[in-house]
């Protein structure tokens, strides 16, 4: 293009009606020069004007030839059509309002779920350069473990310093990699201690995540030492929120857990650690603090940080420049397995040595943040927006319905326009100008409807939490996914009815109008509504039989024999580390609980234990069992738990042989132990338990603890797998001999929970356990307070979302397909109305031509249905795997859906013939 | 009826555009069919629906240049001149043409 022709082409678009009026002009000139020479051969001013118009030929059709050749016919065109579109939407208030409601619900919901998808898995960590933040190991275990092997995720704090001491990464940073470390919170002033997440990382951590405080000073490595005094950094919100946001709040002090803790500084808003979850921290602490006190203490033991064959750390760091990551692995790897070496001293045996060596370190990028949540609601999220892409695919059939049926009523327009000199493609432009208008205006209330949407799915996800760090104002990866969702559904809803209108000029070219004639041609012409007639019902089938597929499953989840009576059972967190209490005290305070809640009049039991049915469940252990010699790479573990007297009582599990814990069951009596049916079936071979002997670790510990009593197999994380092989054990049996008291062991017997019956009022209920706890101690903190039923379906949250969510859209698209169905079936059949008139004048019965219409309606129907079925067969089996006690060949819901959608033809169907079976022949004809 | 006159061939007509505007005077529209009209005596009509879309592609492609003056009526009228580069593309569409044509007719006179 050159320099003249940019001129023209930005002259002709933005002077557009210069251009026109000049050429208009030399139009007349040339008009009047014809008539001119046509006078001066001698005819009359009238004759010589009127050959010249006729030489000339059609002036408008050359005009838009003209305007061809200015070549920005496109960009004008488009204007001139928006203006169009926007004029014919005014008119047709009623189109518009349902065109625009359907397609801002459709792509909104795909907007609201794509909003949850980017802030789960697209975005990055509120951090530096997040691109390059690299996690050692992949963050699949959590928690403490007491060993490693394999690809290892968690450290130790010895292994740590060993690892960033080693200098091979340019930085490393360590942090627990527990969730829930809830801590008790006190400044003066406060009636009362609340609870807050408290996250423990070491002293570079803000340094190595390149993040600056907002106030104050971030925690620095030299805080991190038993010696320094005692920080915390708070975050911006519980700072903004908790703390008024003022100024003087850093350098003050707090009691974390009951210890003085000075504020050093506030995160950065937005700021929520390394890890995007429900309730991120509110306060970070050095790791040292665990020694120091004024830590979070559920489930972590002040011993962790001396102990270095207790993994609990995730470590994340930064490649020195130049480096590659396989480098670093293999550098970090040999370092790790000489860190075990040295563990193991001299004598090191041929096992372990081949353990050491099958140990290794994977970097994986941290940048969007530690993964659980990634994991958790990838196919979840996936899955609806699966769902939610085949309902706004039914509602994009719905609207090329409503335009094939309007644009049915605009075809006269449409032959004008091009009698006028309009180009078939400038009418297909025009209707796909149309369509996209609508998509993009739809795309755009859409965006209203996805924010509000994604904070519905928040609430619906992480109902229990108090604050979900996920953002859902649209970003401008939600505003493209918009628009190209958007510009997809015009596409899809746009090209039937532009196909439609070319066609159409063809046709009335040659004269053809509503007539009866143009019914012999019907069975064509309305081939693209049969179409979307078939694929609607399709679409419906698969929409409904996932959704259905969905509940049912929901339905046996949480109908199932979970093995325990989940009704009227309150759960009560508490933790009396975090109370201050040490093991020797327990049994006092253990005792006055015990005899205290089970006094409340209304209470039938009550109960205390380290794990309680959904509520994270267990510590497993390797076990060894008195007349059991587990094969190869066979399992010889089980599931712990320690639990008080009526503990099962309380839960309702049942008791199937021998006796459950009792106030004879003490420190210093036999040590004894309750198993449940699975350790039974697994390793009792004999099938008879009581008085066997099975002990916590190798060989040497088999005749450490009695079995007394076999319980009933009871669900206590899962509800989709099988129960696996528990041990109860009594509350502060400690294993004998000496150390015992700093291993695992030894925490357990701190519980977490305390369980009391009754079929009382819940809040009263709740306000009186409050009351008789705080009589108690009331340094101890009740975190929170819920039934078992609630945990139950905290367990089952995301089923229950999906299958919700999927019934909802499930019904959204029914209906959706059966007002579409409806719509199109009976305006398909008003357009014969002329050729049922005739039938019947020419003597065909009333009943078979109402019959014949009806049976060409069905059979559109039943061709949908025999795609839809297999279609639907093939989705259930794609997410059989989210499925629990429902396969591919439970058709019913497809079926029952098929059966609705036939009705609601048959009925649309039936209605207008009917009524055009009533009407006068005469009438019907003259009206042609 | 028998017309004596002819359809222009397919692309002929931006040559003749070219060709009357050769002697480097501004033409307006009517000027050039006149002209292509009264040359070839009434062989050759100008379909005017035609011919406007062709100068206006011919502006385009910048072999010929447009500008508003006095006609002899004393009206605004567009009158066209050609370019330099029109120059060159009506030398080359010259030889091709004159090949073309020389090759029919030895094909008409030999064949």
């Amino acid at each position: 293009m050159n320099w003249t022709n940019l001129w023209l082409r930005l002259r002709a678009l933005f002077g557009r009606r210069a251009a026109d009026r000049d050429l208009r002009d030399e139009v007349d000139f040339h008009i009047q020069m014809e008539t001119r020479k046509n006078r001066l051969r001698g005819a009359g001013e009238a004759e010589a004007r009127r050959q010249a118009l006729l030489k000339f030929g059609s002036i408008s059709r050359f005009e838009e030839e003209c305007r061809d050749e200015r070549r920005v016919h496109f960009l004008e065109n488009i204007v001139r059509d928006f203006r169009y579109t926007l004029r014919m939407m005014r008119r047709s208030p009623g189109f518009t309002t349902v065109a625009l409601t359907s397609l801002a619900l459709g792509i909104g919901a795909n907007a609201a779920i794509f909003t949850l998808m980017n802030a789960v898995f697209l975005k990055s960590l509120p951090v530096r350069d997040p691109s390059s933040l690299l996690l050692l190991g992949d963050a699949r275990s959590q928690g403490v473990a007491a060993s490693i092997s394999g690809s290892v995720s968690a450290f130790s704090w010895d292994l740590y310093k060993h690892l960033r001491d080693a200098n091979i990464l340019e930085s490393l940073a360590a942090f627990q990699s527990s969730d829930n470390t809830q801590a008790s919170i006190r400044r003066a002033g406060w009636s009362s201690a609340s609870p807050a997440v408290v996250k423990l990382v070491s002293g570079n951590y803000f340094d190595v995540l390149g993040v600056n405080a907002a106030i104050g000073r971030t925690i620095l490595p030299s805080d991190d030492s038993t010696s320094a005094p005692a920080t915390a950094v708070v975050s911006y919100r519980y700072w903004k929120e908790k703390l008024d946001g003022n100024l003087s709040a850093v350098g003050s002090t707090i009691d974390i857990n009951e210890k003085p803790v000075s504020i050093i500084g506030v995160a950065p808003e937005g700021f929520f650690g390394d890890t995007l979850k429900p309730d991120p921290p509110s306060f970070w602490r050095p790791v040292s603090s665990l020694e120091t006190g004024g830590a979070p203490a559920n489930r972590i033991d002040a011993g962790l940080v001396n102990n270095p064959d207790q993994h609990w750390l995730y470590l994340v760091g930064r490649l020195k420049s130049g480096d590659s990551i396989t480098q670093a692995q293999v550098r970090l790897t040999a370092a790790l397995q000489n860190w075990m070496l040295s563990r193991e001293g001299s004598n090191v045996s041929a096992d372990m040595l081949q353990i050491i060596k099958g140990t290794y370190v994977r970097l994986t990028h941290a940048g969007g943040g530690i993964g659980h949540m990634r994991r958790d609601y990838f196919a979840t999220l996936w899955l609806l927006l699966g769902i939610s892409a085949l309902v706004l695919l039914i509602t994009c059939a719905n609207i090329a319905n409503l335009i094939l049926a309007r644009g049915t009523a605009r075809r006269a327009e449409g032959s004008v326009r091009h009698a006028l000199g309009a180009s078939r493609w400038r009418l297909v432009q025009q209707s796909l100008t149309e369509s996209l208008t609508l998509a993009i205006a739809g795309g755009t209330l859409g965006l209203l409807v996805a924010s509000t949407g994604a904070r519905l799915l928040i609430n619906l996800f992480f109902g229990g939490a108090n604050y979900v760090p996920i953002q859902t104002e649209p970003d401008v990866r939600v505003l493209v996914f918009t628009l190209v969702v958007s510009s997809l559904s015009a596409l899809i809803f746009g090209v039937l009815p532009a196909i439609r209108v070319s066609s159409d000029v063809a046709m009335t070219i040659r004269g053809t109008s509503a007539s009866i004639k143009s019914s012999a041609l019907s069975r064509r012409k309305f081939g693209l509504g049969r179409t979307v007639i078939v694929a609607q019902v399709a679409l419906a089938i698969v929409v409904l039989a996932g959704a259905g597929s969905f509940t049912r499953s929901l339905g046996n989840l949480s109908g199932q024999r979970f093995g325990f009576d989940p009704a009227n059972v309150l759960i009560v967190d508490v933790d009396p580390v975090v109370a201050g209490y040490k093991y020797d005290r327990l049994a006092s305070l253990y005792d006055r609980i015990f005899s205290r809640l089970n006094a409340i009049s209304g209470v039938s039991s009550a109960s205390m234990s380290l794990y309680s049915p959904f509520k994270g469940c267990c510590w497993s252990f390797s076990i060894a069992v008195e007349g059991f010699t587990p094969k190869e790479n066979e399992d010889d573990g089980a599931m712990l738990n320690r639990v008080s007297p009526r503990y099962f009582e309380t839960i309702g599990t049942r008791v199937l042989q021998g006796r459950s814990f009792d106030e004879h069951d003490t420190p210093t009596s036999r040590a004894v132990a309750v198993v449940n049916e699975a350790f039974v079936r697994l390793y009792i071979p004999d099938g008879k338990p009581i008085g066997k002997h099975f002990g916590i670790g190798d060989k040497s510990t088999r005749g450490d603890l009695e079995i007394v009593g076999v319980v009933d197999n009871a669900k206590y994380d899962r509800p989709r797998e099988a129960v696996r092989p528990m041990a109860f054990l009594p509350l502060l049996q400690l294993k004998p001999g000496p150390g015992s008291i700093n291993t695992g062991q030894y925490g357990s017997n701190f519980i977490n929970a305390i369980e009391v019956r009754s079929t009382g009022n819940r809040t009263a209920l709740a306000a009186e356990v409050r009351r008789v706890l705080a009589e108690i101690d009331p340094a101890l903190v009740l975190f929170n307070m819920n039934t078992v039923s609630d945990n139950v379906r905290q367990a089952l949250r995301q089923e229950l979302v999906i299958a919700s969510l999927a019934m909802f859209f499930g019904l959204l698209g029914l209906v959706l397909a059966c007002v579409g169905l409806y719509g199109l079936t009976a305006y398909m059949i008003q357009r014969r109305t002329g050729e049922i008139s005739i039938r019947l004048a020419l003597g065909a019965d009333r009943g078979n031509v109402i019959g014949m219409v009806i049976r060409d309606a069905l059979a559109q129907g039943i061709a949908g249905v025999l795609i839809g079925i297999p279609a639907a067969f093939i989705a259930v089996r794609l997410v059989a795997s989210h499925l629990f006690g429902v396969g591919p060949t439970d058709l019913q819901d497809s079926v029952l859906a098929a059966g609705v959608l036939l009705l609601c033809i048959a009925i649309a169907a039936f209605l207008p013939a009917y009524r055009a079976s009533r009407v006068d022949p005469a009438i019907a004809l003259k009206y042609e | 009826m028998k017309s004596n006159r002819v359809d222009l061939l397919q692309g002929t007509l931006d040559l003749l555009i070219l060709r009357t505007l050769q002697d480097n005077s501004a033409k307006h529209g009517w000027d050039v069919a006149e002209r292509i009209e009264q040359i070839s005596q009434h062989v050759l009509e100008v379909n005017q629906g035609s011919l406007y879309p062709a100068l206006h592609r011919l502006e385009h492609q910048g072999w010929i240049k447009a500008e508003w003056g006095v006609s002899e009526l004393g009206r605004r009228a567009r009158f066209y001149r050609l370019t330099p580069l029109g120059r060159k593309q009506l030398a080359e569409e010259t030889e091709d043409w004159e090949r073309l044509s020389a090759a029919i007719n030895r094909v008409m006179r030999m064949a």
